[in-house]
């Protein structure tokens, strides 16, 4: 069953180069289940740069984190609105449209 | 016994109809031998063909990279996931310890969901980043063994192999493969200085049987065809032990020589040098047949169709009369000649349209495609042994390079192997060149020992039948 969250905060909580870097690997591979370092590897970072990020991202609702009494993983919360802004992040259009927000509406 | 095939054509073969269902299976190989593919081919052919979901984790691969490289070879994962019969989870080592240990564990509620039945672990190599030492290893691959057997999964590791030097690879025994409930090897080797071969080969299975060896095998559209060495306990398949059948070569003067004909199910060597009429033989041998209504398959590895036709043209040997059995003539570039493949074809070819002969032309573009005098010798056994069992009489056309004097055709690697030796040869005597044939060996019967002087020309080669020999005048 998908929850429910709302599209608007998820796609605000986008803004940092990083931050959509991060979705948009998990829109290639939304099944991945990681923690900060095996994520960070994956995007050529070391997890204690993607790990704040991520911890937004979950707070955002973009994210799934487990393990409170472990290290924390991350996966993709399966929602409407989450597979919404899966599909904005896959596609060129919707990266740029994105990125020149991030930028302040400059093209 | 039940078993978990692999999907894989020839794989299940070597395997005798698959793995044992809850195995551990470490597959292991060089890079580019093949092991992401197997793996992923037997969790795509698990879902498509036996109705067994299965989980992918990939410890360094994106999805997409799965996805896409899967596509190249036919396989549509995406639309597999899209039905909830796949998942492809990149993950790290310790996450995947961490949520498969125990039953709440994300990965283990994941193959509940799904009902997966088969895992691929790609590549079980990183878990050495969770360790500090070789003993640390060992435990880590030990639980993960463990993890996977308690799980009811039938599950591929795959594990990279690293040359060591002055190691020969075959000499690596890893704590792995002792671990592993089956350990396949895979390696892509190098053939000459521009080709490499792939060969799998079955180091253990507990608890089942398996045709042992190194097994050529090939990926290309559609996966990875795997063609099994002869397995000797085929032969008992044979139900044709009755008395010797003799076939008519159809060449005059040679079944003389052969106190009746060919051995049917025998494989005879035509040797001879270049020019000699082998390739007539072969096409007299299959006319012969067809005329008698048995259907026959000429494979050369060195003519074009368009120049062989010309070649049976020129030597006003009909194949294809009305009323006869149908002989198909197959061509293959001899630089893409892979052995394994023309003997599945042939034996292919034995089931379908029941051929009861078959030339191939040449063995100098099997041996020169391995490139290797035990592989070759390997080969030419499958192919006597395979072609026996299905009853098909056949002529290997080729011969060694260099003279062909009886006493060192005899001496040739394959000499021992095949059933018969026919040899042509050119004999200096009285001032001129003659062409002499001699049957230097007919496995179980009886032959002649004369090297008689043979003339080609309509019709195809025709052995002198009086008893003269080439030396005579």
């Amino acid at each position: 069953m998908s929850e429910r969250c709302d599209e608007d905060p998820l796609v605000g909580a986008i803004d940092s180069p990083l931050k959509l870097e991060i979705v948009t690997y998990f829109a290639g591979s939304p099944a991945a289940i990681d923690c900060a370092d095996g994520i960070g590897m994956r995007l050529g970072y070391t997890g204690s740069v993607v790990g704040p990020l991520l911890e937004e991202l979950a707070i955002a609702g973009v994210l799934r984190r487990s393990g409170a009494d472990r290290v924390p993983i991350f996966r993709l919360r399966d929602c409407v609105a989450v597979r919404s802004l899966l599909d904005l992040v896959s596609s060129r259009e919707g990266r740029s449209a994105m990125a020149s927000r991030m930028r302040g509406g400059r093209e | 016994m039940n078993r978990v095939p692999t999907g894989i054509a020839g794989l299940d073969r070597i395997l005798l109809g698959g793995f044992v269902p809850g195995s551990a299976v470490l597959v292991d190989g060089t890079p580019g031998s093949g092991k992401t593919n197997l793996g992923l081919q037997f969790v795509h052919c698990g879902a498509t063909m036996y109705g067994e979901p299965g989980l992918v984790i990939t410890f360094e691969e994106f999805s997409h990279q799965v996805i896409r490289d899967a596509l190249a070879l036919g396989w549509d994962l995406q639309a597999l996931i899209g039905q909830r019969v796949l998942r492809i989870v990149p993950t790290s080592p310790a996450v995947f310890q961490q949520e498969m240990a125990g039953a709440d564990g994300l990965i283990s509620e994941m193959i509940r969901e799904m009902g997966a039945k088969r895992i691929l672990i790609d590549s079980v190599s990183h878990f050495a980043r969770l360790c500090a030492s070789e003993t640390e290893r060992r435990e880590v691959f030990n639980a993960l063994v463990n993890m996977l057997r308690r799980s009811g999964l039938t599950s591929l590791l795959t594990r990279e192999v690293h040359f060591r030097p002055g190691l020969g690879r075959d000499e690596e025994v890893s704590f792995e493969q002792y671990a592993a409930d089956a350990a396949l090897r895979l390696s892509y080797e190098p053939v000459d200085e521009t080709r490499r071969a792939r060969y799998v080969e079955v180091v253990k299975a507990r608890g089942q049987g398996f045709i042992p060896g190194k097994h050529l095998f090939d990926i290309a559209e559609g996966g990875l065809t795997v063609f099994p060495n002869f397995d000797p306990g085929e032969l008992t398949d044979r139900t044709e032990c009755g008395a010797i059948e003799r076939l008519s070569t159809g060449v005059p003067g040679l079944d003389d020589m052969l106190e009746g004909g060919l051995v049917r199910g025998f494989t005879t060597l035509v040797a001879g040098p270049a020019g000699g009429g082998k390739t007539a033989i072969g096409m007299q041998f299959l006319a012969e047949g067809a005329r008698r209504g048995e259907a026959g398959l000429f494979v050369s590895l060195r003519s074009s169709s368009e120049k062989l036709r010309r070649q049976i043209a020129a030597l006003e040997v009909e194949l294809n009369q009305p009323g006869a059995a149908p002989v198909r003539i197959a061509c293959e570039h001899p630089a893409m000649v892979n052995p394994y493949r023309v003997l599945e074809s042939v034996i292919a070819d034995a089931g379908e349209r029941n051929v009861r002969r078959v030339v191939l032309d040449s063995t100098g573009e099997i041996e020169q495609a391995f490139n290797d005098a035990a592989r070759f010798q390997q080969w030419v056994f499958d192919f006597v042994n395979r072609l026996y069992v299905k009853g098909v009489t056949a002529l290997l056309l080729g011969g060694p390079v260099g003279s062909f004097e009886p006493t060192e055709l005899a001496s040739t690697a394959i000499a021992g192997i095949v059933d018969g030796i026919i040899g042509l040869c050119n004999v200096h005597a009285r001032g001129e060149i003659r062409q002499g044939l001699y049957v230097l060996k007919s496995r179980g019967a009886g032959h002649s020992t004369d090297v008689r002087p043979y003339t080609i020309s309509a019709g195809g080669l025709r052995v002198v039948t009086r008893r003269v020999s080439v030396y005579d005048e």
